[in-house]
């Protein structure tokens, strides 16, 4: 038993126990600044690499299973299972011939294919992948993701507006709107675990459900179903992909993009799409926690999971309008967003901490907003007043009559 | 309303989801054949109904105009073509061209040679519909492709016979759906 245990543990901590080792070494013949230095330098690596690498498996990913939610099979031709259709994909997109258009400005056209990559991987500092293993365990952990994930938002506009294209312009206003907008209900959302917490920071995040024994989905479902909405608005995926609605703005932001610069938006997308995953399973799935399974594995599954459930909706849900997406998020999410957050801070002041009658609790009025909500916000006689009737019932009637 | 719609339609995807799924373990080892198509046609189908192109193919209706090929008697084991040439005079593109051998055969008429050029060919049929004994037919070919124009095109007697009897055997045309598909 005992034995058995020794193994889950050297697992789960075999990345911590690498970098030990490696900075060990270094500190053989280095001075102890810059074996600080470098292993910085080696953790932002990995992450870079990580993050890149991760586009394989999640785009084959993602083009297979939406595949399947579709009614065919996915990529099937380029290695076992067509596993290796991202090759022949990045073989395509680099080989591309790379073009400027004439009346673009150069420097911001060139300077923002790059920017919004920038951020993305920023925020991969502050996730804890697993016990022990994150990067930088700042203080104001989810603070500096909202504070980094909005400057993507610059990248893109900057795309737009640099491209001299009326597609790209639309687009890149749409973008503006829809990513200020749903910011807002993201974080207030969030604000209700940041009160049961008591900390920004994402380790204590973890933590602080290790201490409830129970994942903030539980306490929190609405914050939680409300986040993972603005967050699928925040990284432009369907259906709130408005910024590159294929159908009416051709292609949105990158439409003058070709090759390299166009894989850099692509990777973006998908980093963003994964790193919003993962901050929704530190905030709410209870992170890295998990029997048996190794933390780090537990932390992959639970993003993969809540990354299948994107894949999911997209291949479900059909583009919103414009004023529908705005009225989604000021007539919807905020007012919810807020009414939660209210409530929240009050139970959680009353009930005790740590306990399964708190969480209880905090349950129960979660579900009373959702029910108050819907009575006010929808009631019976609006519901039938907004009934689509889309034959009138007496057309024959009135033909005849008339 | 309150968001019930999209749950219906989510689980919607969820079922066609695990569908596929569940038709890929019922064909267990192979997914796909050149018959599973007749499977997948249909609204009641269930499951993935994408075509596996190269290994399977759709049935090519029976109506298809494709290629020309020469039908046999099958009791004389003759060609039925009389070499009488109205395929000749009608071809719009001059496609066709047909010698007349200088013994019968069998008590018949027998081409000489026979060319047919499918460069210029533009399968509109007026030969089928004019041969007076139905030698001619069109193959259900969907893959007539060559690297260059000019010969590799062009078909004599021998192959559009061949052809004949590959796709129409028995000298019958159009045969059945399926037997058409599976030759």
């Amino acid at each position: 038993m005992e034995f058995v245990q020794r193994i889950q543990q050297f697992v789960d901590q075999i990345f911590v126990n690498l970098s030990f080792w490696a900075s060990s070494q270094l500190a053989n013949f280095l001075p102890e600044g810059a074996v600080t230095f470098l292993m910085m330098f080696a953790t932002i690596l990995v992450l870079i690499f990580f993050g890149l690498a991760s586009i394989i498996w999640i785009n084959i990913f993602e083009r297979k299973i939406i595949g399947r939610f579709q009614d065919r099979y996915g990529p099937n031709r380029f290695g076992p299972w067509g596993l290796l259709q991202c090759v022949a994909d990045m073989i395509k997109l680099l080989t591309k011939e790379d073009i400027t258009p004439t009346k673009a400005d150069r420097l911001i056209y060139n300077l923002a294919a790059v920017v919004p990559i920038i951020p993305t991987f920023l925020i991969l500092a502050v996730l804890p992948f697993g016990r022990g293993m994150v990067a930088a365990d700042l203080n104001i952990g989810f603070l500096y993701i909202v504070a980094v994930g909005s400057l993507g938002t610059i990248g893109i506009f900057m795309a737009s507006w640099a491209s001299n294209n009326k597609y790209a312009a639309i687009s890149g206003l749409r973008t503006v709107a829809q990513m200020i907008s749903y910011e807002i209900p993201m974080v207030l959302s969030v604000v209700g675990v940041l009160l049961l917490v008591g900390s920004l920071s994402m380790v204590s995040i973890v933590d602080a459900q290790g201490q409830w024994r129970l994942p903030f989905i539980v306490l929190q479902p609405l914050a939680f179903v409300l986040y993972f909405t603005s967050a699928v608005a925040e990284v432009n995926r369907s259906p709130f992909d408005l910024p590159e609605g294929e159908s009416e703005i051709v292609a949105g932001y990158h439409i003058e993009y070709s090759g390299i610069k166009f894989a850099m938006f692509l990777l973006a997308e998908y980093i963003n799409a994964f790193s919003v995953c993962a901050i929704a399973t530190t905030l709410f799935l209870g992170g890295w926690r998990g029997p048996v399974l190794p933390s780090w594995a537990w932390f992959f599954l639970k993003t993969y999971s809540l990354y299948l459930v994107l894949i999911w909706l997209r291949a479900t849900l059909p583009r919103l309008r414009v004023d529908q997406l705005m009225n989604f998020a000021w007539k919807t999410l905020v007012p919810l967003a807020l009414a939660n957050l209210m409530v929240t801070a009050l139970v959680a002041k009353l009930v005790p901490q740590h306990s399964l009658v708190g969480a209880g609790a905090l349950l129960l009025t979660n579900v009373v907003i959702v029910i108050g909500i819907a009575v006010v916000k929808y009631p019976r006689w609006k519901r039938e007043k907004r009934e689509v009737v889309l034959v009138p019932r007496s057309a024959s009637s009135q033909a005849g009559g008339s | 309303m309150l968001g019930l719609g999209l749950l219906k339609g989510m689980s919607v995807t969820l079922r066609r989801f695990v569908e596929t799924y569940v038709g890929d373990l019922r064909r267990f080892p192979r997914r796909y054949s050149r018959g599973g198509v007749y499977e997948r046609m249909g609204i009641t189908a269930r499951g993935a109904f994408t075509i596996q192109y190269p290994e399977e193919r759709v049935p090519m209706f029976p109506r298809y105009r494709g290629p020309l090929m020469m039908l046999t008697d099958p009791a004389k084991d003759l060609t039925r073509c009389i070499a009488c040439g109205l395929c000749e005079r009608t071809c719009p593109t001059g496609s066709i061209k047909v010698t007349r051998a200088e013994e019968k055969v069998q008590d018949q008429n027998v081409p000489g040679s026979y060319e047919y050029d499918m460069n210029t060919c533009m399968f509109c049929g007026f030969c089928v519909q004019i041969c007076p004994t139905g030698a001619l037919a069109h193959s259900p070919l969907l893959e007539v492709g060559a690297y260059s124009k000019g010969e590799a095109l062009i078909l004599n007697l021998g192959q559009m016979l061949e052809m004949g009897r590959i796709h129409a055997p028995g000298g019958v045309w159009p045969v059945e759906e399926k037997e058409a598909v599976a030759s």
